[in-house]
């Protein structure tokens, strides 16, 4: 209820963009199904753009159009919805998908990333995932990847997708 | 059938508050065998966390009976509880707060063996122990002398897992043992989780609101919808056919990761009405699309429906009658 209230002023005011930083984080999933589709509805009616910050892919791939991937401060990958869910290239990208349990496969076992988020104050050096990145080599530790474009729309930051190293199996 | 070793009957768990009687949980049955994983989910408050401390006997129940192997354990001596606590133990959801933070790694996973008299203080026998320990859960051996409040969330409930299997227990009530982890971290656990299971033959009742994780890692599953079990049944199963109208509300409103997968969601009206002094009937009367008059009068009861699957709905009763 009170986050209901929360962003009926918020959009009250008839904002151009309005930010939503883990809206429903806090919420059971049904309240959560009446918040996004309240949000959804409001957004069509006031035509407003929206930034959803969260760390639940599935609220992304039903509210979003567009996708940028964080790690460690950065953008390592940015996407139409169904590039990065048919097509993620960023191997942290493709962990994070292997991490999380599917209703609709079963696995015996899931697939994490190994290690830990790096600490922000001492980051990696070269590329940030580098230590726990199963393609990561030599070079990654030294040279810091720049932005590859995939196709129209969709960015890399990963030096597979530079060119500079190849990948240990196909991504 | 495999060898039972949980089974629960008729518990209830009141609290008496000012506002009325709060029915944290009303009257709820259940049987669990050996080696099995039961997932309990349910919305927040509904009573999930309250069931687990009932079964291991942190708190005392108001009405039903526990049995463990077989033997009635809602009325034992201190001697007696003492012995059930080395085949019965906890994880918590916040590593952190559970964890005494002036005790070092070794410690917190020594303290239940030296409380407990297995080993005594301070010999190798203990330090040999607390290594095996710390290595089952994949903790690096240079920890030892570290301070949970130095560690990351994941190694924390590592070492929660390590003080769970010091005594080397048959049944473990894991209580949201991952929803407070990043999900790399989280997928680490949950596979801790399972290599144990396999390795010790444990038994798990995994409490959780997250339904993705509940259905990887459970064989049977049991909803819980204000104090009641509303349905209960193999993981496939429930998630393939679920019958209780709450269920299907609750299964259709998980956001999928997934663009191929255009589901029909099911909205639900209103918010979980409140435990305090329910009205009589079906708990969830107010908020289902289905409800007939008999459902503001009645208790509906848990009832098999065939394939080990259980639902507690008139409406399911009566389709199943016709
Ligand atoms: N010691 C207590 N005194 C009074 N009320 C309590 C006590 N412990 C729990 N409750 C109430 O009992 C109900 C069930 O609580 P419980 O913690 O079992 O829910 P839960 O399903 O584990 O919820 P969550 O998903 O939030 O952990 C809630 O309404 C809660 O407020
Ligand atoms: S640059 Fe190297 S370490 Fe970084 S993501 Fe690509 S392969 Fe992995
Ligand atoms: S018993 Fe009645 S109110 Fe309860 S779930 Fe079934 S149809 Fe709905
Ligand atoms: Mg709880």
């Amino acid at each position: 209820m009170k986050q209901r209230v929360v962003i009926a002023i918020a959009l009250a005011c008839n904002p151009s963009l309005l930010i939503a930083d883990e809206p429903t984080t806090a919420l059971d999933v049904t309240i959560q199904a009446q918040v996004l589709e309240l949000m959804r509805n409001l957004r069509e009616e006031f035509n407003t753009a929206m930034i959803l910050i969260t760390h639940d892919l599935g609220i992304v791939a039903e509210t979003c159009d567009k996708v940028a991937v964080m790690y460690a401060g950065e953008v390592i990958e940015y996407a139409t919805l169904e590039q990065l869910f048919e097509n993620p290239k960023h191997p942290y990208t493709i962990g994070l998908f292997g991490s999380i349990p599917s209703l609709e496969h079963d696995v015996e076992r899931l697939k994490p990333i190994k290690g830990l988020m790096p600490d922000p104050t001492n980051l990696p050096s070269g590329c940030p995932f580098h230590p726990r990145c199963s393609h990561a080599q030599d070079i990654c530790k030294e040279r810091k990847p720049i932005v590859a474009n995939i196709e129209e729309g969709h960015m890399v930051k990963c030096l597979i997708y530079e060119g500079v190293i190849e990948a240990k199996e196909v991504l | 059938m495999a060898e039972s070793i949980l089974k629960v009957k008729g518990i209830k768990k009141y609290f008496s508050t000012p506002k009325g009687m709060l029915h944290a949980v009303d009257g709820v049955d259940f049987e669990m065998e050996k080696g099995e994983t039961l997932g309990l989910v349910g919305e927040s408050g509904c009573g999930k966390s309250t069931i687990g401390r009932v079964i291991l006997r942190l708190l005392e129940p108001t009405e039903g009976e526990i049995y463990f192997e077989d033997k009635n354990i809602s009325q034992l001596n201190k001697k007696e509880m003492i012995k059930l606590r080395r085949d019965m133990q906890i994880i918590f959801q916040d590593p952190f707060s559970s964890l005494n933070p002036r005790l070092s790694v070794s410690e917190i996973i020594a303290e239940p063996l030296i409380i407990h008299n297995i080993v005594k203080k301070k010999n190798s026998e203990l330090e040999k122990e607390v290594l095996r320990l710390m290595d089952l859960v994949g903790l690096a051996k240079r920890l030892v002398n570290a301070y949970p409040h130095e560690l990351d969330g994941g190694r924390r409930q590592r070492i929660g897992i390590a003080r769970a299997l010091a005594l080397r227990p048959k049944f473990i009530v894991a209580d949201e043992p991952v929803s407070a982890l990043d999900v790399s971290i989280q997928a680490q656990i949950l596979n801790l989780l399972q290599d144990l299971q396999e390795e010790l033959g444990l038994t798990y009742l995994f409490i959780t609101h997250d339904l993705s994780v509940v259905k990887h890692i459970s064989d049977n599953i049991a909803v819980m919808y204000l104090g009641k079990l509303v349905e209960k049944a193999p993981a496939d199963e429930l998630f393939r056919n679920s019958l209780h109208p709450y269920t299907q509300a609750l299964l259709s409103a998980i956001p999928v990761p997934s663009i191929k997968s255009k589901r029909e969601r099911i909205i639900l009206k209103g918010e979980i009405t409140s435990p305090i002094d329910p009205k009589p009937g079906c708990r969830f009367a107010a908020r289902c699309n289905y409800a007939m008059d008999r459902c503001f009068k009645e208790d509906p009861e848990l009832t098999e429906v065939g394939n080990n699957h259980h639902v507690a709905c008139f409406l399911v009763e009566e389709k199943a009658n016709n």
